[in-house]
């Protein structure tokens, strides 16, 4: 839990630099942060998912 | 983020050259490839534990130490893309930006550039042709934007908006 909340603190900070200080005109970094999100959600479901088999 | 004044226009917006994220891309690929090492050695340590138990461990570990590499990375390369100097008609605008938290934002009116100082060393940066800006301004205080392409095309966009700036004071 504390883990989730550390890295959720830290994603939000920088996905709040990008949104805040990126020049509008420029897509790349709104493709970057989809895909950082799908990602680490991905390996979030999945360490959630192993951490729910140990007994 | 930014307010234009009248007549004011973007010129162009300068980001360091791609050849900067190579060393971290590099890292991160090592770093993400080291736990097959671990995984081969794995095994041979935990031969005598249940290994339905080692086997969820282990890959619960693996998921969080990806977890950690990406936002390492991504953190990395937020530092690179925000490092930028936006150059318009009237002015520059040199921006900075030092991890989290920590962003330095620097204007120079293109009417008090004094010198401009291209800087290209190494090999990698002659083939790839990105290098070093400086400048110097009326104040005598220099600002400079490291590692960035097309120098002589940014290079002559400053001389000619300062000499336009300077001639319609």
């Amino acid at each position: 839990m504390i883990f989730t909340a550390l890295y959720a603190l830290a994603s939000s900070a920088v996905i709040y630099h990008l949104k805040q200080y990126t020049v509008p005109q420029y897509h790349a970094p709104g493709i970057i942060i989809t895909f950082f999100i799908l990602l680490s959600l991905s390996f979030w479901l999945s360490a959630l998912y192993f951490l729910m088999q140990i007994p | 983020m930014l307010t234009l004044s009248d007549n004011e226009k973007v010129l162009i917006v300068v980001h360091k050259h791609w050849f900067v994220m190579v060393g971290p891309i590099i890292t991160f690929a090592v770093l993400l490839f080291a736990p097959i090492i671990v995984l081969l050695v794995l095994p041979l340590i935990t031969k005598d534990f249940n290994q339905v138990l080692v086997a969820i461990f282990t890959n619960f570990s693996l998921s969080l130490y990806v977890m950690i590499l990406i936002i390492f990375m991504f953190l990395i390369w937020m530092d690179f893309y925000l490092d930028m100097w936006i150059i318009t008609s009237k002015r520059i605008i040199d921006i900075e930006q030092r991890g989290l938290f920590s962003r330095e934002i620097s204007e120079i009116p293109l009417v008090h550039i004094q010198d401009i100082t291209m800087d290209v060393n190494g090999v990698i940066r002659t083939f790839l042709k990105f290098g070093t800006i400086r400048l110097q301004t009326a104040g005598e205080r220099e600002f400079a934007i490291r590692d960035i392409p097309h120098l002589y095309k940014i290079k002559d966009l400053i001389l000619k908006y300062s000499q336009i700036e300077r001639s319609s004071k």
